[in-house]
């Protein structure tokens, strides 16, 4: 390793005047890339809140529930549905699972603090003076001119990753986004008709032993005592398939938003920063956390 | 034949519904019906919605079925995004071997055995991280 010497440290004032120069770029380059943080925000809260697994366990778990409500001769058949419905709920969520970990990736990428490598520069710099290679002594760069080189190196390193960065998303965005609106559009075609269908079946054989209850006791002339209480127990229970219904309301209108977000950030690819961008962003990540807040509110 | 999606949805809405119409005669019809026959009208009921409930099952399995490729395109940009804070992070661990390098200098120069030894092991522990 060299040491430094005499000459390198009557060097370093014009070493820092040609970095100032430099600098001068690389700030421009910096301001003209810097914050793409509504990005990151979009995406980390897509897949946080998309990362809801209960919908799919409403879907895996719904001929269980329905075999409850069954008479034991219909148990085999639904031995087989139950076991063909998991296969599927597994293949559900890890759709699920590829959407919420690209938003997350995506999310990682557009991160401000990604591009900083300040703490390690400065570690740098502390590390040269414990070493003596900064300092007063005869053979060491002086503070002044390693700390205003650090300072320097802080923005070239920012503005050069930031640049890299920046194109990086950008592709990703263009190559992912036809894909994840299908994915999306076909998750939600699922969970709109084939799980809402689902909860539609369980609520028809929900109600076949309360209605044999209420039809057996009305039967035998009792108008007041059965009916009213089996009414009763049923409509609890379809309020629980009810609830199911409105967080998977809620679920599809994130699905939605994260559609709406990650197109609107491919049509204005070229200007990420750009204002119109940012203030959708962020009012598709108010939409997602507010839906998001009606799931939890509903699973209380 | 294959059927589509929509086509085993309709399938299985058709399925329900005649469970649901077999229900309402057996329940109108309660004091009318023997026990034995009731018992016999519900079993085709449950049967009828246990075909309901494979089919949705199957409208699923037909939808996955679809989104396979698109799957495979956003895992693809999954790992790229991955790779590329990988490659960012490199510029990082490339500063924190140049420290690792300074602070073994140091020690060399304070002539401290330990210190030489413990800058040594930060060093190879530097270096390895930058080189996984």
């Amino acid at each position: 390793m060299n040491t430094p010497t005499s000459s390198n440290r009557s060097r370093a004032p014009k070493i820092l005047k040609s970095a100032y120069l430099l600098a001068i770029p690389a700030l421009f380059l910096l301001t003209a890339c810097t914050n793409i943080e509504a990005v990151r925000e979009f995406a980390k809260t897509s897949s946080a809140t998309a990362d809801y697994t209960e919908i799919v366990s409403d879907f895996a778990d719904s001929p269980k529930r329905i075999k409850r409500f069954q008479p034991q001769s219909a148990w085999p058949q639904s031995e087989g549905i139950i076991e063909r419905r998991s296969i599927e709920a597994k293949r559900l969520l890890e759709t699920q699972t590829v959407l919420t970990a690209y938003m997350n990736a995506l999310g990682d990428l557009a991160a401000d603090k990604l591009v900083k490598a300040d703490a390690e520069i400065d570690s740098l710099q502390k590390a040269l003076e414990k070493a003596k290679f900064i300092g007063d002594a005869d053979q060491a760069v002086n503070k002044e001119t390693a700390t205003a080189a650090a300072s320097l190196a802080k923005i070239f390193i920012r503005a050069a990753t930031d640049r890299w960065r920046q194109n990086k998303t950008k592709k990703i965005i263009r190559e992912s986004n036809a894909p994840l609106q299908r994915t999306i559009e076909g998750l939600i075609l699922n969970l709109d008709t084939s799980l809402r269908s689902s909860l539609q079946t369980e609520r028809v054989a929900i109600g076949k032993p309360y209605q044999a209850w209420i039809a057996g006791s009305t039967s035998e002339s009792d108008q007041t005592a059965v009916p009213p209480i089996a009414q009763i127990l049923l409509n609890e229970r379809l309020d629980v398939i009810n609830a199911k219904e409105k967080k998977l309301d809620e679920y599809i209108k994130i699905l939605k938003k994260i559609a709406s977000g990650h197109e609107s950030m491919y049509q204005n690819i070229d200007n990420l920063k750009s204002e119109h961008l940012i203030q959708n962003l962020k009012s598709l990540s108010k939409d997602l956390q507010e839906a998001h807040k009606q799931i939890l509110i509903l699973s209380d | 034949m294959k059927i589509n999606r929509q086509q085993a949805l309709e399938i299985a809405e058709t399925f329900r519904d005649l469970s649901v119409a077999l229900g309402d005669y057996r329940f109108k019809n309660w004091s009318k019906l023997t026990p034995g026959k009731r018992t016999q009208i519900e079993n085709i009921e449950w049967t009828l919605l246990n075909y309901s409930s494979d089919f949705i099952t199957t409208a699923v399995r037909i939808n996955l079925d679809n989104l396979q490729s698109d799957l495979k395109a956003i895992k693809k940009s999954t790992a790229d995004a991955k790779k590329a804070i990988r490659s960012i992070n490199k510029i990082k661990d490339v500063i924190n071997v140049a420290t690792s390098v300074a602070v073994l200098g140091g020690a060399i120069a304070s002539q401290n055995p330990s210190a030489i030894l413990a800058a040594a092991n930060d060093l190879i522990t530097t270096t390895k991280k930058l080189s996984n």
